[in-house]
């Protein structure tokens, strides 16, 4: 699926690279989906959203105690899933051609691990066939709101991915053919109300 | 054998199906409160009116204050209706159709949508062999901003166009100018944003190119609509700027409504912004304006939808109860059951049975006035309730009807909103839907 959709927020020029941290090549290790070593010491990741541009995110109702940062996995043609912290993909048979390390990293800084946001990897990749990505939607201030949305950060701007929660109300879904930052958020747009005519 | 309490089923299947009786309903579904003996029973659509109870002093009450109402509004009715036949019988017919204009403001302000476009085609019928124009181009847009309102999209711009064609042929520059905001204003409702950036655009040269500052209140009305529509399509710095034009304007202006809407639009753009405080000024901002029931209503329900943001329930919960306050007090079925979808979300949020009650509200408000793109709007919320509620059949029917409604309307942007609602009532298996068109989340009047 591409997501050509609207651009969430044109935000954030002056970049304070700091939400994630590590990178996709700094995790040369294959291990199973828990959790693996904590990534705090790992470099900032020039790609990754502003302090400011997280505003817009949904947070969690009461903040995790994020102390391992990250979690990969190797995933190869017959499909498979990782899951860490709420957040999941689920890899669908053919998606990929050969065994390849999925990840997901949580932001660990006070402000970014307040949000809902992760970033998927190996980023930048694209799928012969969607992955299904999947967030924490119960617990979270998207609970109950009229829009819930996923939505990818792209070249500084959010962007509208469209999403559904799970039958069983705990998580927030959506497909995508390509991997980068992630976020989920409500696309509350309000009454319409017009002036004149 | 006496009885201390009635359903408003019950009630309400008692009160013969009279238009007269409109407001009578009305006041019974207000009054009626939440039965605590009974649970909610998901297998049926209908049973939620069941759970409601009214006493006889509260019905007695409803009677009373229905009549007084309905006394007031028939005074104004007549009231209105003289000049009309004044004007017809001194043989002016020019005047006899402003004052069936007139008539059809007064019915328009209570909430008679329906009636009032009636009015508005008389006074089009009457205007139409009349060789001065402003009549006929202001029964147009009369005609089109009722059905802008009541969801009658096609109809809207068609009669705008040919408002604005009429008011161009005629040297009407502020008529083109109004009629032309209002093609826009459709445009907005059916989630078209470009072409209503080109309608806006071409309407503010218009007005622009009026170099005595005689439109300066369509400038502003402008400037607030350039301001909400760059923030639905993310336009974020482009919105500040609007929205510093038309504050500029209101400072200057004495328009409580518009500046009312441009706060409002103001405080969507926070949100959009991450600025929840800022927003929260800006709604009270708002409401502390000197503003009809029928905008106070509307900005509440957002305001609640604030609130709920926020993770406040109970506040959430108290201006919904302001916004039904005053969607009664506009006597407007419509603004009504806007402020029942807003309340039936807000009991979603908390898994209150009551969401039930409040979006059947909605749905029965919208069906019987005739508001087909506020129904299908109802139904999308609705759905989503189905569907974390288990019923899964009846959430895909709701959103395949109101999928048709919004096709048929030619609202393309809630098309999307419904196939993403489809998307989380069916999971994994949902519709794929086209991405073309950008999501809109209009609503209401």
């Amino acid at each position: 699926m591409s997501p050509k959709v609207r651009p969430f927020f044109l935000a954030a020029l002056a970049a304070v690279l700091v939400a994630f941290t590590g990178g996709c090549s700094d995790l040369p290790v294959p291990t199973a989906a828990a959790p693996s070593a904590p990534a705090a010491t790992e470099t900032a990741d020039a790609t990754l959203t502003s302090a400011a541009s997280l505003d817009i995110l949904a947070r969690f109702n009461q903040k995790p105690q994020v102390t391992i940062a990250w979690a990969k996995k190797w995933i190869g043609p017959e499909g498979g899933r990782l899951a860490f912290q709420g957040f999941a993909v689920d890899v669908p048979a053919g998606a990929v051609s050969k065994v390849t390390m999925f990840s997901i990293r949580l932001p660990v800084d006070p402000k970014g691990s307040e949000h809902v946001v992760a970033e998927f990897g190996p980023h930048g990749s694209k799928f012969s066939r969607p992955v299904t990505i999947s967030f924490p939607y119960r617990g979270t201030t998207l609970e109950g709101a009229s829009s819930p949305t996923v939505v990818w950060w792209n070249n500084g701007a959010w962007v509208d991915m469209g999403g559904w929660v799970t039958a069983d109300g705990a998580r927030i879904s959506t497909i995508t053919d390509h991997f980068s930052e992630y976020g989920t958020t409500s696309a509350r747009g309000g009454s319409m109300l017009v002036s004149g005519g | 054998m006496s009885r201390t309490e009635a359903t408003v089923a019950e009630l309400l299947g008692l009160i013969p199906d009279l238009d007269d009786l409109e407001v009578l309903r009305l006041r019974i579904v207000q009054a009626a409160v939440p039965d605590p003996g009974k649970a909610w029973d998901s297998s049926s659509a209908y049973a939620t009116v069941d759970k409601r109870i009214v006493t006889p002093e509260a019905a007695e009450r409803a009677v009373e204050e229905a009549e007084e109402a309905l006394r007031r509004y028939v005074a104004s009715l007549h009231d209105a209706l003289r000049p009309v036949l004044r004007a017809f019988f001194q043989g002016d017919p020019e005047a006899t159709a402003r004052h069936l204009v007139s008539l059809g403001e007064h019915q328009e302000e209570t909430g008679r949508l329906i009636s009032a476009r009636r009015c508005y085609r008389a006074a089009l019928q009457v205007s139409l062999p009349l060789p001065q124009k402003a009549t006929q181009i202001l029964a147009l847009r009369r005609i089109a901003r009722v059905s802008l309102t009541v969801g009658d999209l096609q109809e809207a711009a068609s009669y705008y166009e040919r408002s604005a064609q009429l008011a161009r042929d005629a040297g009407d520059l502020a008529g083109e100018v109004v009629a032309r905001t209002g093609v826009g204003n459709v445009r907005m409702y059916q989630g078209l944003w470009p072409k209503a950036d080109e309608h806006y655009r071409e309407a503010l040269l218009l007005a622009e190119g009026d170099g005595n500052g005689a439109l300066s209140l369509q400038r502003a009305q402008l400037y607030n609509n350039l301001a909400n529509l760059s923030t639905r399509l993310q336009r974020l710095d482009e919105a500040e700027g609007w929205f510093e034009r038309a504050l500029r304007l209101w400072h200057e202006l004495s328009s409580p409504i518009d500046l009312a809407i441009c706060h409002v639009n103001h405080a969507h753009l926070r949100e959009a912004q991450g600025r929840w405080e800022e927003a929260q000024r800006m709604y009270d901002t708002a409401l502390g304006l000197d503003i009809p029931s029928a905008l106070r209503s509307p900005i509440a329900t957002d305001y609640a939808e604030w609130w709920l943001h926020e993770g406040h329930l109970t506040q959430a919960e108290e201006w919904g109860r302001v916004a039904e306050e005053h969607a009664i007090a506009a006597s407007s079925p419509y603004t009504l059951a806007r402020m029942y979808q807003g309340r039936g979300n807000i009991a979603r949020a908390r898994g209150d049975d009551d969401g039930f009650t409040f979006f059947e509200k909605a749905l029965e408000i919208a069906r019987d006035k005739g508001y087909p793109f506020l129904e299908a709007e109802t139904l999308v919320h609705y759905a989503l309730l189905r569907g974390q509620n288990g019923g899964a059949e009846e959430a895909q029917a709701y959103l395949e009807r109101a999928r048709e409604i919004f096709l048929e309307s030619g609202a393309l942007g809630e098309v999307e909103r419904v196939h993403r609602a489809m998307r989380e009532v069916l999971g994994d298996e949902a519709v794929r839907a086209p991405r073309e068109s950008p999501p809109l989340a209009a609503a209401g009047d």
